[in-house]
């Protein structure tokens, strides 16, 4: 016995919702991807941003002849517990590269210390209240502010957080990837020259044409 | 001298004598023609066999002279390899001055010699193949004479122990177990979680975009999708230790669960995530490699166009998708940088995805970058490890391989 057209026609359309559901769940595993990448995206900005600013506080740099010898003497004690140490480093060395330096007196933007930066970009750090209103006041006075971050393509690896860069990282990885190209290129586009216009169909060119495959999918680790 | 500057000497004589010869051979191949004979090739040509002719045994003398060196172990002074091969250099631009005739086909000579470099170039992939197989089962059979295969296969329990005294001559490494269980399964947990993310996403959004949606969508979403392929692993892993590990924990507490920092779940979401484009990519590319005629016959039974996707389409492509699901798979399987920052050093065999585990690929890592000795159990028994994802994923690898070419040959298709 067959069905009616009405049947039919009922059935005809719950097939075309289920039709219809299958083009919105479709739509929506697309949707769901680029959610992913959006997420992933404004994550990494909202993470990664602050580590292009740097504190920097404003102090007055006496070259006594006392700096010559000890770098935190030509910084107002105050001030001192908010810069970073690398700067009184280099303050004797800078004296005597330049002997014309000693007796005067300069005002410099120089780097703080790292406690402060991270403060400054709202993590937490290991400052006392006291510390972090001092810290609060000089920002109002202008003396701490946050600028470009140049440290940090500037310089390599260090022990002072304030002072680390990436620069050394850089030129290991551009190091690395000029010799990879260096293989890959020429053996790569011989390959695919070989393959596509010399090569016969034989069983030696399909394990070849298997292996390479492969070979990109062998966990890197392995290499 | 300096063995750098007896390179240099050689380099310059080799390409000094080449030059000759390209001069010298075209002078003669000139001559034979002034003289009024007609010739198989043109002068040029003829110059270019003869540097060849030149160059090619001489850099093979001392490739092999260096290879031999390399791994036989036996000395060859350089001064004498290099000489030799400038020796073999002058011989061959004799040779080759003499075979500049009339009825020499210089032309094919170098054609030959361009076909052979082109093919030594290709058989590169395998000796790299061939080469990685061969260290890894050296120095894995080295573990296996330590500690028995059986109970690396079967054993539950990985506590390397103290096994690296032993080899610092110090006790004698008791009590330290190998057995990979442990490890694998937590490879696999962390596997199947990703693959329960990326198959659904990719092949919903490969059906979308192959059979709904508009040419301009399709330009947008399929570029988009590929992005995520190539953001970087270590990248993905900060995102999972940071962002989503802490999410998930903090989800669980919420649920009144107890999760680990380490858990499994979030490398694998992440690593499911990576894997997305992998699959839809290609299942996108196989989906448009069924014939139209197919879906026009269903259309033209009656079908709606859900049911023609999934009755007709799939099906036809399912070799296709099967293959670029297992291909992710075997991806996963070896991803080392997500699972390094997100997942957990301990093994733990446990069916629970919020606690921490362990995977093969961050053994390996621990074993590998540690300051112990090399020969200790607990550095070769990564080896061990490697060889046994190796097999793995190259079973995967060449299943998948070969059914999207049973796919290829059925439907006559030739880009994928």
């Amino acid at each position: 016995m067959s069905d009616s057209f009405d049947k039919i026609s009922q059935q005809l359309k719950s097939r075309h919702r289920k039709s219809a559901r299958l083009k919105y769940i479709s739509m929506g595993a697309l949707a769901l991807a680029a959610a992913f990448l959006l997420v992933f995206f404004a994550d990494m900005l909202n993470k990664g941003l602050p580590a292009f600013q740097q504190a920097l506080v404003n102090v007055e740099v006496n070259y006594t002849e006392e700096a010559s010898t000890n770098g935190r003497a030509a910084i107002d004690s105050e001030i001192m517990s908010v810069v970073s140490r690398s700067v009184v480093r280099v303050i004797p060395l800078d004296m005597r590269n330049d002997p014309d330096l000693e007796g005067t007196t300069e005002n410099r933007w120089v780097l703080a210390s790292g406690e402060v930066d991270q403060y400054l970009k709202g993590n937490r750090v290991r400052l006392d209240d006291e510390q972090k209103a001092a810290i609060d006041q000089l920002v109002e006075e202008g003396q701490v502010a946050m600028r470009f971050n140049t440290t940090f393509f500037s310089r390599g690896d260090s022990k002072m957080p304030e002072l680390a860069g990436i620069m050394s990282a850089v030129v290991g990885t551009v190091m690395t990837m000029i010799v990879t190209l260096a293989i890959a290129f020429p053996i790569g586009v011989m390959t695919a020259v070989y393959l596509e216009e010399f090569a016969p169909d034989n069983r030696l060119t399909q394990l070849i044409e298997i292996n390479i495959n492969n070979l990109a999918a062998i966990p890197s680790i392995l290499f | 001298m300096q063995t750098n500057q007896l390179f240099l000497i050689f380099c310059s004589v080799l390409l000094l004598l080449g030059l000759a010869a390209f001069y010298v051979g075209r002078s003669k191949a000139t001559r034979v023609r002034a003289s009024g004979t007609s010739m198989y090739a043109q002068p040029d040509q003829y110059a270019w066999f003869t540097v060849v002719a030149t160059a090619l045994p001489a850099v093979l003398v001392s490739a092999l002279g260096a290879f031999i060196m390399l791994v036989m172990g036996s000395e060859i002074p350089t001064f004498s390899l290099l000489l030799v091969s400038l020796v073999v250099a002058v011989v061959g631009l004799g040779v080759g001055m003499m075979l500049i005739r009339a009825n020499f086909h210089a032309r094919k000579a170098i054609e030959r010699v361009i076909v052979w470099t082109l093919g030594g170039a290709a058989t590169i992939s395998i000796l790299t193949t061939l080469g990685i197989l061969l260290s890894i089962i050296g120095e894995a059979l080295n573990f296996f004479q330590m500690h028995s295969f059986w109970d690396f296969i079967t054993g539950t329990e990985w506590s390397p122990g103290n096994s690296f005294l032993a080899s610092a001559g110090r006790g004698d490494g008791d009590g330290a177990q190998f057995g990979s269980v442990p490890l694998f399964a937590g490879t696999f947990m962390i596997t199947a979680i990703a693959m329960c993310v990326a198959v659904p996403v990719g092949l919903l959004s490969a059906i979308y975009m192959g059979e709904y949606a508009p040419a301009k969508v399709r330009g947008v979403a399929k570029p988009m999708l590929e992005i995520l392929a190539g953001i970087p692993t270590v990248v993905y892993g900060f995102f999972a230790a940071i962002t989503v590990a802490p999410f998930i924990v903090r989800v669980a507490e919420t649920v009144g669960l107890d999760a680990s920092f380490n858990n499994a779940l979030s490398p694998g979401i992440v690593m499911g995530i990576m894997i997305i484009p992998f699959i839809s990519s290609l299942s996108d590319d196989v989906i448009n490699a069924v014939p139209d005629s197919m879906r026009q016959g269903s259309l033209a039974l009656g079908m709606t166009k859900g049911e023609t996707i999934r009755d007709v389409v799939i099906p036809a492509a399912l070799p296709g998708i099967i293959s670029a699901s297992l291909l992710g798979m075997s991806r996963a399987l070896g991803e080392t940088m997500i699972v390094v920052m997100a997942a957990g050093m301990r093994p733990n065999l446990s069916a629970n995805p919020l606690e921490e585990m362990t995977t093969v690929t961050v053994r390996i890592v621990a074993a590998m970058t540690g300051d112990l000795e090399f020969d200790s159990a607990e550095t070769l028994s990564a080896f061990a490890l490697g060889l046994v994802l190796f097999a793995v994923t190259l079973s995967l690898n060449l299943v998948s391989v070969i059914m999207i070419r049973r796919f290829r040959d059925k439907y006559r298709v030739n880009n994928l």
